[in-house]
Formats: C-alpha cells, sequence, structure tokens
C-alpha cells in the first residue's frame, strides 16, 4: 500500500516535468516569493530559461541555508541560498555540496541594529549592554566573528534571545540595546511599524566592521554541474540577462513578481528591492569585477572565518566553493 | 428548547462573537497590526477574493486527496489491526510514535524527498488523518458483542464473513464518527505543510501576507480556513446522520 502511494505521490510531482521540453531544471528560492527575486521570475515569463533549452520551475524556499540542504537531498538541482552554508557543507560532505556560480548578494545582510540617540555610539560600545539575538539566526551565529574582526570582547555583551519577528519591537521599547538583524527585513518591518529605518534608527553592518563574508546567489548541485554544464550556462546566462533587465527597468522586475502572486504589496517590494540592490548587490568590488563575481582572496578569507566559527574539520579551497568559469561577459554584468 | 431556537442560538452566538471583538477593538483603540477588527477582515477578504481564490482552492485539493488516501489507509488499517489479536498489539505501539511525532517536523523531510509543493501537503493531510481512523474503525471491530460472533459461528460462518456481515457494519458508526475528526485535522496538515514549503495554498498566502504587515489579509485567510473546516465537518456530520442514524438514539433529551 505504501509502496504504490509513493508512486501515485511521484507520478503527481512529477508528471508535468515528464511532458515539458528542455533539460527540467528544479530551482528553489531562498524564501517566499519577495521583490529581490523578480530577475529569476522574469527570466522564465520572458522565455529566457526556454531560449537556453531549460524548463526551471521555480518554487518558493524556507530559508537561505535550506537552499543548500534542498539541493544536497537531490529534490532539487539549483537554487538561490547562502554561501556560507555551502562553505560548511564542502568542509563536511565536499562530493555532495552544490557549487555556487553566481555571486548576486556581494555584502552580507547581517547588521547590529541600534536606535539613533541611544547608548550605542560604537560597536566598541555594547560591552555591558543587553543585545537582542534570535538563537539559530546566523547574525547571531556570526556575532563572536564580528566581535574579534571590530576588536570588542563578545563575552562582556549580554545576549538575550528573542524571535526575529520581535526584534525591533523590543529595540523600540528599550528592551534591548541593540538587535542583531538581518538588514533586508529589518528595513522593511521598521517601515512596517511606521517608523523611519534611516533618521531613527543606526545601523552597523558586519560587512563595514571587517566581517566581509559573502552572502546569496546562485547554485547549482554538483551532479548537475558534471553532468550538464551546458544547462548551468545556460541558467547562468539567462539569470544575468534577466538581472541586467531589471537594473534597467526595476519595475519591470516587481511586475512579474505581482503578476505570479497578485497579494503582493507592489509599492513595499519595490522597496525591498532598491534595498538590496544598494546595499547588498552594488558594492565597491562588485563595480569593479561585475555582479555574479567573488574575489578569491575575500572568499579564502571568509572560509577561514567560517571555518573557525564551527570548528570545521577542514577548510575548502575557494575554488571548490564558487565556479567562476560559468560567468557571462563583463558588459552583462556591469552596472 | 425546539431545534429551531436551538440553531438561533448558536447563530446569535457567532454573531455575538463578532460584535463584540469589533466593539472590543474599536473602544480599546488596538493596532491593526496586532488585531484587526472583523468588518476590516471582511473588507480585506472582498477586496482580495480573486487572488485568495486560488490559494483556498489549492488548500482543499491537497486536504481532500489526503484525506482521501488517509480514509483508505486507515480503513484498512483499522479493519486489519481490530480483527486480529496479534496485530492489535503488534502495531499499536509504531502507530501511536508515528501519530505522537509533531507534523511541523515531518514536512522538511517530505520537502527533501519530494520538493516542495503539492506532495508534501497530501502526504502531511493523510499521515495526519490515519491515526483517529485507525483507533476508531479497530475500536468498532474489536468490541463486537461476542454473542453475535457465536451465533454467526454456530451458523457455521467463516471468519471473513462474520467480519463482512457483523463486525465492519458494527464499526460503521465509529467510523463516520472518525471522519469529522479526520476531515478537519486533515485542513491542519495542509496548511502546515503549506505554511513550510508551498508556492500555493492558504498557508503560503497568510506568510505572503505577514511579510507584508497586511494583518486583515493573515486573518482573512484564517477565516476561509474555518469556513472551509465547518462546511466540510457539516457534509460529514450529514453523512453520518444518512448512513449511520440507525446506531442513534432517536430524540437525545
Amino acid at each position: 500500500m505504501h509502496k504504490l502511494l509513493t508512486t501515485i505521490a511521484f507520478a503527481v510531482g512529477f508528471a508535468g516535468a515528464a511532458f515539458a521540453e528542455g533539460v527540467p531544471i528544479k530551482f528553489t528560492l531562498d524564501w517566499k516569493i519577495q521583490g529581490v527575486h523578480g530577475w529569476f521570475y522574469l527570466a522564465k515569463e520572458k522565455g529566457y530559461f526556454a531560449a537556453e533549452g531549460l524548463d526551471v520551475t521555480i518554487d518558493q524556499g524556507e530559508g537561505s541555508a535550506a537552499t543548500v540542504s534542498r539541493i544536497m537531498s537531490g529534490a532539487y538541482d539549483a537554487g538561490f541560498g547562502d554561501m556560507n552554508a555551502i562553505i560548511q557543507n564542502a568542509a563536511t560532505n565536499p562530493d555532495e555540496a552544490p557549487v555556487m556560480v553566481y555571486q548576486i548578494y556581494n555584502q552580507p545582510p547581517f547588521a547590529v541594529l541600534t536606535k539613533t540617540g541611544g547608548p550605542v555610539e560604537s560597536l566598541a560600545s555594547l560591552e555591558g549592554l543587553k543585545v537582542g539575538a534570535p538563537p539559530g539566526s546566523a547574525s547571531t551565529k556570526l556575532f563572536p566573528a564580528l566581535a574579534s574582526a571590530a576588536g570588542f570582547d563578545a563575552e562582556k555583551v549580554e545576549l538575550v534571545s528573542v524571535k526575529s519577528n520581535l526584534q525591533e519591537q523590543m529595540l523600540v521599547q528599550d528592551q534591548v540595546s541593540a538587535s542583531l538583524v538581518f538588514n533586508v527585513t529589518s528595513y522593511l518591518n521598521i517601515l512596517g511599524i511606521g517608523m523611519d529605518p534611516d533618521k531613527d534608527f543606526t545601523w552597523y553592518p558586519y560587512g563595514a566592521s571587517g566581517l566581509d563574508i559573502y552572502s546569496n546567489g546562485v547554485m547549482v548541485s554538483p551532479k548537475l554541474l558534471e553532468e550538464n554544464p551546458e544547462a548551468v550556462q545556460g541558467l547562468v546566462n539567462a539569470i544575468a540577462k534577466a538581472m541586467a533587465d531589471v537594473l534597467a527597468n526595476p519595475q519591470e522586475g516587481i511586475d512579474v513578481i505581482t503578476a505570479t502572486e497578485p497579494l503582493s504589496d507592489g509599492e513595499l517590494e519595490m522597496k525591498r528591492l532598491q534595498f538590496a540592490l544598494d546595499n547588498l548587490i552594488f558594492s565597491d568590488e562588485s563595480k569593479a569585477n561585475g555582479i555574479g563575481a567573488v574575489d578569491t582572496e575575500r572568499l579564502t578569507r571568509s572560509i577561514s572565518t567560517i571555518q573557525g566559527l564551527y570548528d570545521l574539520p577542514d577548510a575548502p579551497a575557494a575554488e571548490a566553493v564558487f565556479d567562476a568559469s560559468f560567468l557571462p561577459p563583463m558588459e552583462m554584468r556591469s552596472f | 428548547m425546539s431545534p429551531r431556537q436551538q440553531k438561533l442560538a448558536s447563530a446569535a452566538l457567532i454573531v455575538g462573537v463578532f460584535v463584540f471583538w469589533e466593539l472590543f477593538c474599536l473602544a480599546a483603540g488596538i493596532s491593526e497590526l496586532i488585531l484587526p477588527r472583523p468588518s476590516r477582515i471582511i473588507e480585506a477578504f472582498l477586496q482580495f477574493a480573486p487572488a485568495i481564490a486560488p490559494h483556498a482552492w489549492q488548500t482543499l485539493y491537497t486536504t481532500l486527496v489526503g484525506f482521501f488516501f488517509g480514509v483508505l489507509i486507515g480503513l484498512s488499517l483499522g479493519v486489519l489491526i481490530g480483527s486480529s489479536k496479534l496485530a492489535y498489539d503488534t502495531c499499536y505501539p509504531l502507530l501511536v510514535g508515528i501519530s505522537s511525532i509533531p507534523k511541523v517536523a515531518v514536512v522538511p523531510i517530505f520537502v527533501l524527498w519530494f520538493g516542495a509543493g503539492t506532495v508534501p501537503a497530501i502526504l502531511t493531510a493523510m499521515i495526519i488523518c490515519i491515526f483517529p481512523i485507525v483507533v476508531n474503525v479497530s475500536t468498532g471491530i474489536a468490541t463486537v458483542e461476542p454473542e453475535l460472533e457465536d451465533v454467526m459461528r454456530s451458523l457455521k460462518a467463516s471468519k471473513l464473513e462474520i467480519l463482512w456481515n457483523v463486525g465492519l457494519p458494527r464499526s460503521l458508526p465509529y467510523f463516520f464518527a472518525a471522519l469529522k475528526v479526520a476531515i478537519t485535522l486533515s485542513f491542519v496538515g495542509s496548511v502546515i505543510a503549506e505554511t513550510v514549503a508551498s508556492n500555493k495554498g492558504v498557508g503560503n498566502m497568510m506568510l505572503i501576507a505577514s511579510s507584508q504587515f497586511n494583518v486583515p489579509l493573515v486573518f482573512s485567510g484564517l477565516m476561509v480556513l474555518a469556513v472551509m473546516g465547518i462546511s466540510l465537518y457539516a457534509i460529514f456530520a450529514f453523512l453520518e446522520r444518512r448512513m449511520t442514524g440507525w446506531a442513534t438514539r432517536k430524540n437525545i433529551a
């Protein structure tokens, strides 16, 4: 009975893929559909994937680290997820860990959020204060590394466990003096509670304080990379092309999101996209090397940071976690 | 109380709860981000109804398919376990163990096996509703009066004939009672799976709405779920009365 049921479940799940044309690629996002996913949906909508001979199915995700486990399980061929989770897995399961091929978020989204005019004047003044930190969040896990990069003592900071959706509220009510946040989420949350994220709050990005690790990008399974490198090239080309479209006309990226999910709030998603572009994607490095590329020296440095943080047995080589050979020509990746 | 008065009373209670809710929010000046008023929820529902519809269909679809397979498996397991002492003792601990697992923890595993979307939702709806059906059906069959079985045996009936003619009809009231519980549980299962991993469905819709601070829309999602749950419950309650009315005492005082 169970066997029959599994068969039926498989049939239901894959019937769609079997009849479609082109190489089927199952692609997972890092979270629910948002303004920052415009280029993926646009590449599908405008037929860029089809033109590369790909039949891409885009599924919504449950976290940027979960993208890595979804691909490692074989349920997905590619996805948008976290570089640091790749590094972690490449150290323990080098043969199964996905490989990053297009590094979209050049800067880490982690930040220390404080109230303007509050007791925090610099990261060093966090010592002796209460700081809200969601347990299990990457911003909390990376906090000791931030402390040693910024030159203060993490032991002297009192971390309070809070749920991530309460962080801004607790800061506003002075229950904590600072919060360890994801800047994209937090920025929008502050707008949502009707405050000005730029005037009322001061942000200390981890990246600016010396913890310059990479963040989310397009990754593929080692299986796809080995068996069908043309498909990987096609995938990267189509996404880069759609991204250039969105950079030229951001509204196009938002329109495809509101068309896919009519419940999306176009105005809010536009703010989210703009914030991500300014703070995560555009940087001096991505200006010089183009979107999608990494700086090998910086990547090697962040690998050793991750290794120290999680006590990994050995450090994977930069080439093992990032494959630069699929990057499209520079003019497709400049801004 | 006449049946009519009774119906009026329960309708009045529902209306009363909503009126109190509305007035309380108004009087206490509660922010819409914390608890929106019912009138705002209905307004959001009407405003977004065309966009909510595909999500509601998806949830209904995964719930019903999962429920169908759950009933199929639950009924067969229940018959098997109920008609054999050995099977009962062997399978029960395993079943209890499986049903004690929080289904929220199972969904990510299904996603790793089948990918996000429809399949995990169907499977979650299925496994969550098997247990109450198994328990009820097996109890119904295991508690058939020994006298009835003796009569059948003295008439040279085989084990299968006893099951078919006495055991199964005897367990029907239990079975239909279990269906009412199982259908609402299936809803819970589908929505749990949708909030964890899916592209569509009411659970997914509520997450999208809450990431946009559209709290009235989150609550209209809850309202849609409640209405769908009540409707399906009513259908199965009706079926129960039609099919096993013979087993209920008339005019329960």
